[in-house]
């Protein structure tokens, strides 16, 4: 009966690794690290990559328009949360608003309300906006929101959190009334203080800072579905050469190159750690095959035959590099979750790997990975010895 | 026959020269012998007992176990006769320390074994060996020769029809030798052919007469002397 050989194999194995684990943990451990780097590596891969990718979903856009010099900054909004203000001639939006394939234009103009000399909400982005036009703000109320009427704002959850229960801040000097406020996004509509595009022109020209009247910051697009995205973006460049254009695929290609040139110090790191793995497995599973060649004998001569030696002896290679496995993948969750805070990226894009299927099975995969290193890294030592002649074994010249 | 041997030849390389540790042994055992084999140490006769249960090839020369070839068989196949068919007895205990002596006496069954013959059977050898009070203690809390009767009781947990010995008694007292040779008779009357490896003259001394045979630079001289060694 294979199957009940096999269960007895690996209880023998399980019996003899756990016998003398106090040598094993040296292997146990370097699989564990192997491991634990592993699981950062991927867990922080998509946990930046899910931030950009959500971000630029969240924002319901297609292509967002900006002036070409402020690119950069867009990103660090709709990315970072940073506050920003930037400006283009509002022409740009009546021009491309008409073009074949957008099926839904609106805009936004940013205000700093720091800079502007303001008021009770230090952390807050003034945002104002076409309530007429708009799909990107309205679509985060659990609700649909009352109309925004004179001094009176929406908010963004982080604002909404930092306001408490005081709804009437200062704004401009000048006292608003908070009418509703918006979902948690991700992104920096989080700080956004939103009011209509009508009411700036209520405010001092003092205190709006660099904005000017027909200027406007940044312009969201959405296309008619089969639209071509590239014949939109090549007719809004011809148009407006001095416009920068952010599609979905494009929006975080920074903070990209900057996780691109992570991932190949890991991907270097993790190789450099497979390599030092397979080294210490083998040189284990060597002293190993040395020390129990006379058992391996034994085992010979009373009916195991080679695949019985191989099965053996892997089985113990896969428990240890199972235990290092499992402390890997603890060691890399709890480094990608309570140290990630320190990385000034992880922190600036508000990223953290969160509990997923595709995160567990990201970490089983790595631990499957460093099982692999250890069991390659054993093989060649077990192989040798399954081959040996019993006799010999058992002579342990 | 039980076991012929036909031109057996074993030769060894070392430092350029060659040995010839089993040279040309033609032999032949019926079921139910007992043979002991004796010379000195590098005579051949650990290596010829290794050809015989197949823990070796032979340079030339055939080995066939109930007209088996050894020959036709592969690893597997060759493996499941040891298994099955026979069972070693080695000059050390050879018992896997991690596990109890019951499993190590159990232990040819993870690799095989005969239907039908499991826990109950390994009881009774460990009774009949004097260590049912110790099955569930691990090795390293018997003694050598404790230890030496777990590995011989586990040598008939398959009811072998052949039992290959390589110094049972290596090291062992009188007492222990004594009655382990009659242990060994026991088996013997009950069918069991025994192949026995020793140095020592006085293995079985004063016991009903097994056949000798005496080996001498990798050669057989059956039925000599003393003085042929």
């Amino acid at each position: 009966m294979p199957s009940q050989g096999s269960h007895s194999i690996l209880v023998i194995a399980w019996k003899t690794v756990v016998r003398k684990m106090f040598r094993n943990v040296v292997l146990a451990a370097a699989v564990a690290l192997l491991v634990s780097l592993l699981v950062f590596a991927l867990l922080f891969n998509r946990a930046v990559s899910d931030d950009i990718e959500s971000a630029s979903r969240k924002l319901g856009a297609d292509i967002v328009l900006v002036p070409v010099e402020a690119l950069s900054k867009a990103e660090e909004f709709i990315l970072e949360s940073k506050k920003k203000d930037f400006y283009m001639d509002r022409a740009v939006f009546d021009s491309v608003r008409t073009l074949a394939g957008v099926k839904a234009a609106t805009f936004q103009i940013y205000l700093e309300t720091l800079e502007s000399g303001c008021c009770s909400i230090v952390e807050g982005q003034v945002i104002a906006f076409d309530p007429t036009t708009d799909f990107v703000i309205t679509p985060w109320f659990k609700q649909p929101p009352p109309p925004l009427g004179d001094s009176e704002v929406y908010i963004g959850s982080y604002v909404y959190e930092y306001l408490g229960l005081i709804n009437t801040p200062t704004l401009f000097n000048k006292k608003v009334k908070v009418v509703a406020d918006l979902e948690k996004t991700g992104t920096g509509l989080d700080y956004g203080i939103f009011m209509r595009v009508e009411d700036l022109n209520k405010i001092s020209s003092a205190a709006t800072g660099r904005y000017q009247p027909g200027m406007i910051s940044i312009i969201f697009l959405k296309l008619d579905d089969g639209a071509e995205l590239d014949a939109v973006t090549d007719a809004i460049q011809k148009a407006h050469p001095n416009t920068g254009i952010m599609t979905r695929g494009t929006i975080g290609a920074d903070v990209r190159a900057t996780l691109a040139d992570f991932t190949k110090v890991f991907s270097i790191t993790i190789l450099i750690s497979s390599a030092l793995a397979v080294l210490l497995a083998w040189s284990t599973f060597t002293a190993l095959a040395n020390e129990r060649r006379r058992e391996v004998g034994i085992l010979r001569a009373i009916g195991a035959h080679r695949g019985h030696i191989m099965k053996l002896f892997m089985a113990e290679a896969a428990i240890i590099s199972l235990i290092g496995g499992l402390a890997g993948i603890g060691m890399g969750n709890y480094l990608i979750h309570h140290l990630a805070g320190d990385l000034n990226l992880l922190s600036r894009l508000g990223a953290y790997a969160s509990f997923s299927l595709l995160n567990v099975a990201a970490s089983v995969a790595a631990m499957l990975i460093g099982m692999a290193v250890c069991l390659v890294g054993a093989a060649v030592p077990v192989v040798r010895l399954a081959r040996m002649e019993p006799l010999d074994a058992i002579k342990e010249e | 026959m039980l076991i012929q041997c036909d031109h057996l030849t074993k030769t060894y390389r070392a430092d350029g020269s060659v040995l010839r540790a089993v040279d040309d042994v033609s032999l032949g055992i019926e079921a139910r012998d007992f043979v002991i084999i004796l010379g000195h140490s590098g005579s051949g006769k650990t290596t010829l007992l290794s050809l015989i249960g197949g823990l070796t090839s032979p340079d030339s020369g055939a080995v066939h176990i109930n007209g088996l070839d050894y020959r036709s068989l592969d690893d597997r196949s060759l493996s499941t006769l040891r298994n099955r068919t026979i069972g070693f007895i080695f000059q050390f205990a050879s018992l896997l320390p991690a596990l109890t002596n019951l499993e190590n006496l159990l232990l040819p069954l993870r690799f095989g074994g005969k239907p039908g013959i499991g826990r109950n059977e390994g009881m009774e050898l460990l009774d009949r060996v004097g260590l049912a009070d110790r099955a569930n203690s691990f090795p390293a809390q018997l003694s050598g020769g404790q230890q030496r009767r777990i590995a011989i009781a586990r040598a008939f947990i398959n009811r072998p029809e052949i039992i290959l010995a390589d110094e049972p008694t290596g090291d062992l007292d009188e007492v222990t030798e004594r009655e382990i040779f009659a242990l060994f008779r026991d088996f013997n009357r009950e069918g069991v052919t025994f192949m026995v490896v020793t140095h020592n003259r006085e293995f079985g001394a004063g016991q009903e007469a097994p056949r000798t045979l005496h080996m001498k630079a990798g050669r057989i001289l059956e039925g000599m002397g003393d003085d042929n060694d």
